[in-house]
């Protein structure tokens, strides 16, 4: 019942394995929120309504969930992709969904009259965006952003039930082999804290230090 | 050379609504290159509102405002064919405006938010050294040359909008519009905002301005326009408006600014206190 010093590389392997696949997931899912928070915003009522019905859905359903409709759900239409391409698309359009509300709403929250003094100094709406909305929206936007980050990495464990190996499919491996269930997941567990652990602490500090708006 | 149009604003026929309520009805108006406007009328009676269609921050529904002889909003009869938001932005550029609450970028030193226009958003682009200088002579004029690199949220209310007004002036507008810019201030600060728009006023700038300072209107206005539930109800040259106003809505909002001011609180007799 012992994990021994090879199994324990091994699940380091495996979190690196995590670690890439959270970061792609990362990019790709801030990249979806700031597109599709900025253009509810500036895109009109209809793409707002879009927008809204889509993150509706995203954040109504579990990710594993999701993650079982695209892995089952492209064959059906034809689609064949690999199953790391479908962790990838299911985590980052619901993580996608969540910074989406988050840009949203820190743009939303900006006062009317920087918008309206943008305007009359003859800005076009993208103008305004880029010099004086997403500057300062970005303030507000970061410290429930940077909160987002851990929920990214730990939802990246789920990809282990489609197969992909990463930390948690690793650990499951050895469990089986050595039967040293406890020790096998008290070193994934902390792994796992140990890369969360500083998004987590860096939110903290960043709401304390940014709260509020200019005075 | 080019003919200056005389007339800088023209609005004709202007008619505005929130939803049922109707708040600017039939309003016309002209205002001439170099003149300046002060619109007075109690809260509601939109004169703000008035302002904010000059530059289309407001749409309206029926009317014309020409501006230099420019058409600045059209629509036809469903509101199919809008005019471009572009247009509408290259036009706006020409009109500065200046607000109740200042609304300086806060993410931008005061320098900042004087060149982001010239550099950023003029229809001709200022390079930027050339901006910054045009820049540092507007702070000179606002009386603020030492406060450039310092933050909005660092200066008084009273220095915040003259900065707001250097900015817009930066766009070398051809009208300037004032909404209730003192409103906002404690009575000592009110006297700079004052000084600089008087002065501007001077300098031949055509200024329409919506302000409870009767004041200002006395010594610096050309007309002043009296609105009164949406409708131009007096309007003249000042001193004619201001001391011998005709209608008894007038008469009424002139004397509760009276009765408002310290001065005449104290001049008046003892019996009269009692009663307001």
């Amino acid at each position: 019942m012992e994990m021994g010093y090879t199994n324990l590389l091994y699940l380091f392997d495996a979190a690196s394995k995590t670690m890439m696949l959270a970061i792609v997931a990362i990019v790709m899912s801030t990249l979806v929120g700031v597109i599709g928070g900025v253009i509810s915003v500036l895109g009109g009522r209809l793409v707002e309504a879009m927008v809204s019905a889509a993150v509706y859905v995203l954040r109504g359903i579990p990710i594993l969930v999701q993650l079982f409709l695209v892995y089952f759900g492209l064959p059906f239409f034809g689609i064949r992709v690999s199953p790391y391409t479908v962790a990838i698309i299911a985590i980052s359009l619901h993580m996608g969904a969540l910074v989406t509300e988050v840009v949203r709403g820190s743009l939303l929250a900006l006062p009317k009259q920087q918008s309206e003094s943008g305007l009359a100094l003859g800005m076009t709406p993208l103008m305004l965006m880029i010099e004086v909305l997403a500057p300062q929206a970005l303030r507000a936007a970061l410290p429930p952003y940077v909160s987002l980050i851990p929920v990214t990495i730990k939802a990246t464990s789920l990809a282990s039930v489609i197969s992909i190996w990463e930390l948690t499919l690793a650990s499951k491996e050895i469990a089986n082999q050595t039967l040293a269930t406890f020790e096998v997941f008290g070193v994934a567990f902390a792994i796992y804290f140990a890369i969360c652990f500083p998004f987590t602490w860096l939110g903290r500090r960043l709401e304390q230090r940014y709260t509020g708006y200019w005075q | 050379m080019d003919r200056l149009p005389e007339t800088t604003i023209s609005v004709q026929n202007l008619h505005k609504s929130f939803g049922d309520l109707h708040v600017l009805k039939s309003i016309d108006l002209d205002v001439h290159r170099g003149e300046v406007v002060v619109l007075i009328g109690s809260s509601g009676s939109g004169k703000t509102t008035l302002l904010r269609c000059l530059n289309f921050l407001a749409e309206y529904e029926q009317g014309q405002i020409h501006i230099d002889e420019k058409l600045m909003w059209y629509c036809d009869a469903d509101c199919r064919q809008k005019r471009p938001t572009k247009e509408i932005a290259h036009d706006r550029a020409a009109i500065g405006m200046v607000f109740q609450s200042f609304n300086l970028f806060p993410h931008r030193t005061v320098l900042e938010n004087i060149i982001l226009g010239p550099t950023k958003v003029k229809p001709v682009r200022v390079p930027k050294p050339e901006a910054t200088e045009q820049a540092m002579a507007l702070l000179d004029r606002v009386g603020l040359l030492e406060k450039a690199d310092a933050y909005p949220n660092t200066l008084s209310g009273g220095q915040q909008q003259r900065v707001a007004i250097a900015r817009a002036l930066a766009m070398e507008p051809k009208v300037m519009l004032f909404d209730e810019v003192t409103s906002a201030l404690d009575p000592e600060l009110v006297g700079e905002v004052l000084n600089v728009m008087r002065q501007l006023a001077r300098d031949g700038m055509t200024m329409v301005v919506v302000t409870h300072e009767i004041h200002f209107a006395l010594d610096a206005a050309d007309k002043v326009i009296f609105l009164d539930q949406g409708k131009i109800a007096e309007q003249g040259p000042p001193e004619q408006v201001l001391f011998h106003p005709q209608s008894s809505r007038l008469k009424d909002f002139l004397r509760r600014f009276e009765e408002m001011t310290l001065l005449s609180w104290r001049r008046a007799p003892p019996g009269e206190k009692a009663r307001s």
